[in-house]
């Protein structure tokens, strides 16, 4: 690995394929050139280790704050990217995601899912959560009792599983292999700042590289890949705007547009008719991955309702209401200072901490003393100690009692987007401002969904499931935004009318420049969006591998021989880039 | 049918054992069996009190023989001092015999990628790698010599590969590597390996060759361990920090090898049931060779035992250790 802030200004960097961003998928990618006669430059913003310098080049704005938190969180600028704090949650895409539904404007997917299957296990391998198989039917055959003892539905299932990485810190796991690589080289501290095009926009021909001390690098390579995450793909191609004005694919306005997260929350109270009838625990599969079943609409009733994705979980009460009793969960309040933001958002509430809830709290585990202790043991032994981390915390109502934790496919909005701000960052880039809305029909995929979940619950005679109907839009919103996924904002698609890059997540009309990010999704799903990121990064490698074999035109009539542009050197020295 | 006379040396050990039987069995061949400790006095079996080392020791075994088969072990010194020993005593013969020599992967020692037999004998991965690459030479000057050079042979009874392996998954003291186990495992099947040493016996063609054997794409360490821990039914399997296996190799190992000298001087005949993860086992789980053994394929007509296969009579061999 190189550090950039070493190198001299002005330097020119040649290579074939530069990838910007070290995070899932630009290592992912990379991984897959290893021992190919192709040379890569991988471009890392940050360090090995986190730096707040670096992730302040992330800080933007957000134009209504409470749905949405600030750009700079659930993102890490450093080498392995987000994969240094993620939770590991796998799971992929289902069938209908890669449809065109009438009922959802601008879904659809330019492949189906079969084109991706491939991949999906390729990416398993890679994000360490064992085989590629996502339902309890393959994973335990004949072993597990029912998720919820006599719950009979047609229109969900608890067969699928999302599967849990360890959760594998990308640049720790793959960054031996990588600095073993002779054609690999890793650029540490290197900000790509400007892509710059040729006169007629057609292709880049170098990119501009900047560190935090000052010095400027010149990039030329035959392919550029953007595998930066969702928001960083749109400030790069907004901003690398020296030739097409609006900013690299946005001759549509479509660039920053059509910005998804998930619809998520925990609403109502599910109280159970016998007792002992629930297994929401995590379940550990033959190759040592923990996995956990979870209630999915199906297809054909999201066909039926015209609504978008759903998953729910059955999941412990809220946390900051102190009436649930439980000394662990009172515990997790009262330690809330020491949880990262990412993962203490929700602990936190919008009601006003007091004395008094603070109180209740601390009696809470005086009385579950037992309980809490426990559950300490367990997560320090299960999750801080061990490599293989236990994924979150699973408590077993002892009244019977659970929430519903739901996790929903946002659509396509060309109104929810991201655009460049007015303030800009230390390396002189405009700021990212964000602008994040739901609509109605967002709000319609939760209403009709646990609507009808709690109709089956009922009608199974498993128990009840209350909840305010009149108030759901309020849970809906409570923490805005699932934190993290950053969908849509250069969608995919074969027509440059409508999408930003085609199917290969090559940019229309810009023959070199890829994207390999959540970004291209064109629809978010109900998954969480890491398992697809990484199988997209494998699928384009393919394509970039075939296109090194098989010069098109971009690859020909280079300055350098192709053979001999790979390696990274010294050609010549240029004044301030 | 004049049957070929053939000497094992070595023939007490595990793969030793596996070809004399394969011999005695085969209509074209007669073992004759020399051991470094007493003869086992397997019925049927001439059998001899050898010194690999020792030039009338070897002398006598060898008188009249049409072919040898070298599977003797030991330190990187008998190593050396054996080969030379066995290839001057054959080339005195009045008709040398054909000599099947076995070697080792590590010849290729700290190589990584696809590895075939021209690649470079580094022998840089200690003592064990460089002794053999000397041997190597003494058998490169001898005209009537194969090399054989197996990845890890395991299999029912293999102490190194499968015992060994097996009891470290049962402790939990291996299990899933992470990125220490990406290495890849070129195992190779005892049954598969005594097939190459038959083959290497009679097959005309293959004197003056060397032959790399492991299965074609091999499974990395991490797929090997969890197939493993399958096939013994101790799954699922664990998660092994790379912390862990630091302590593992700069603690524990040391201390084991310590423990395994004191016990040997204690109960010297016993073999020793102490298994360390010594740093040269971490290193090749993390070593990404593979092994192309196309030529032996080609050349010797093998044929791969399915890993699953292997593993199932592997892990069956541990769980009743007296029936194998």
């Amino acid at each position: 690995m190189i550090d950039a802030r070493s190198l001299p200004h002005g330097l020119v960097l040649s290579t074939d394929i530069c990838i910007v961003g070290a995070g899932t998928a630009g290592i992912s990618l990379a991984l897959e050139f290893v021992g190919t006669g192709i040379n890569v430059l991988l471009l890392e913003s940050g360090g090995t280790k986190a730096d707040n310098k670096s992730q302040k080049l992330y800080a933007g704005s957000v134009t209504t704050p409470h749905l949405h938190s600030p750009p700079d969180r659930y993102r890490q600028r450093r080498f392995g990217g987000s994969s240094t704090i993620w939770g590991g949650r796998c799971v992929p895409f289902d069938d209908i995601d890669f449809q065109t539904r009438s009922y959802i404007p601008n879904s659809g997917w330019p492949f189906n899912r079969d084109t991706l299957l491939p991949y999906y296990h390729r990416a398993s391998r890679l994000c360490e959560t064992g085989r590629f198989a996502h339902t309890s039917q393959e994973v335990f055959p004949g072993n597990l009792r029912p998720m919820i003892d006599g719950f009979r539905s047609s229109n969900f299932t608890s067969d699928t599983l999302e599967r849990f990485s360890a959760p594998t810190n990308f640049g720790i796991r793959y960054g031996d292999e990588l600095r073993a690589a002779p054609n690999i080289h890793v650029l540490l501290h290197a900000n790509l700042t400007a892509l710059h095009l040729n006169a007629e926009g057609t292709s880049v021909t170098s990119a501009t590289v900047k560190t935090l001390t000052g010095i400027a690098l010149k990039v030329t390579a035959n392919a550029f890949v953007l595998a930066t995450g969702g928001l960083e793909v749109a400030r790069l191609l907004l901003a690398s705007n020296d030739v097409q004005r609006a900013g690299i694919g946005n001759n549509h306005d479509l660039v920053g547009r059509y910005y998804m997260c998930h619809i998520a929350g925990t609403l109502g109270s599910l109280t159970l008719a016998l007792p002992d009838t629930v297994r929401h625990d995590y379940e550990v599969s033959d190759d040592g991955v923990y996995c956990r079943r979870r209630l999915a609409l199906t297809g054909s009733a999201q066909h039926r309702l015209k609504i978008g994705n759903f998953i729910a979980r059955l999941h412990h009460p809220r946390i900051t209401d102190p009436s649930h009793r439980t000394g662990s969960l009172s515990f997790l309040y009262l330690a809330k200072a020491f949880i990262p933001y990412e993962y203490g958002k929700r602990l936190h509430g919008e009601e006003p901490a007091s004395v008094k809830k603070w109180l209740q709290h601390a009696t809470n585990v005086l009385f579950d003393f037992t309980g809490t202790i426990f559950f300490l043991i367990h997560w320090f032994c299960r999750h801080t100690l061990a490599r293989r981390k236990f994924p979150s915390i699973i408590v077993k109502s002892k009244s019977q009692r659970y929430s519903i934790d739901f996790h929903a496919e946002q659509q396509p909005n060309s109104d929810s987007r991201v655009t460049l701000g007015n303030d800009r960052d230390a390396l002189g880039m405009l700021r990212l401002n964000v602008d994040w809305r739901y609509t109605d029909a967002d709000v319609d995929t939760v209403r009709s969904a646990i609507a009808l979940l709690a109709a089956d619950l009922h009608n199974s005679g498993v128990g009840t499931l209350d909840y305010d109907p009149s108030a759901l839009e309020a849970e809906i919103t409570r923490y805005g935004a699932y934190g993290g996924h950053h969908i849509g904002t250069a969608r995919m698609g074969n027509d440059p009318r409508s999408s930003v890059v085609d199917p290969n997540g090559r940019i229309h009309n810009v023959d070199n420049l890829f994207v390999a990010s959540s970004a291209v999704f064109p629809t978010s799903s109900q998954a969480n969006p890491t398992l697809t990121i990484v199988a997209m990064a494998l699928k384009l490698a393919d394509h970039l591998k075939t296109l090194h074999c098989r010069p098109p035109a971009f690859l020909t009539g280079q300055e350098v021989p192709l053979k001999e542009v790979g390696r990274v050197k010294k050609k010549h020295t240029v004044g301030a880039a | 049918m004049i049957k070929m006379r053939v000497l094992v040396l070595g023939a007490s050990g595990f793969i030793g054992e596996h070809v004399t039987q394969a011999l005695r069995i085969s209509n074209w061949a007669i073992p004759i069996a020399a051991y470094h400790r007493s003869p086992r006095a397997v019925s049927g079996i001439k059998e001899f009190t050898t010194d690999a080392t020792n030039e009338a020791s070897i002398g006598h075994a060898m008188l009249d023989v049409d072919a040898v088969v070298n599977c003797v072990a030991g330190g990187p010194a008998s190593i050396v001092a054996g080969a030379r020993t066995l290839f001057l005593i054959a080339a005195k013969q009045p008709i040398p015999p054909r000599i099947v020599y076995l070697s080792t992967m590590s010849v290729y020692g700290a190589a990584s990628g696809e590895i075939d037999e021209s690649s470079p004998l580094r022998g840089d991965l200690g003592g064990y790698s460089s002794a053999k690459v000397s041997a190597e030479q003494f058998a490169t000057q001898y005209p009537r010599a194969v090399i054989l050079r197996p990845g890890c042979v395991y299999g029912p009874g293999s102490s190194q590969w499968s015992e060994r392996i097996a009891r470290l998954l049962i402790s939990h003291r291996l299990g899933n590597l992470g990125s220490a186990g990406d290495g890849r495992c070129n195992l190779v099947y005892i049954d598969d390996l005594v097939a190459a040493i038959l083959q290497a016996l009679q097959k005309p063609g293959v004197e003056g060759q060397a032959f790399n054997l492991s299965m074609p794409t091999p499974p990395t360490w991490n797929q090997y361990l969890l197939l493993y821990a399958k096939a013994l039914g101790l799954d699922p399997l664990k998660r092994i920090s790379g912390a862990r296996l630091a302590m593992e190799t700069l603690l524990l190992a040391p201390l084991l090898k310590v423990a395994e000298l004191v016990k040997r001087i204690v109960a010297p005949p016993q073999r020793v049931g102490v298994h360390a993860i010594s740093p040269s086992l971490l290193r090749l789980f993390g070593q990404d060779i593979v092994l192309n053994s196309d030529k032996a394929e080609h050349m010797l007509g093998l044929h791969w035992t399915p890993i699953n296969e292997g593993l199932t009579m592997a892990a069956g061999d541990f769980r009743a250790p007296n029936g194998a």
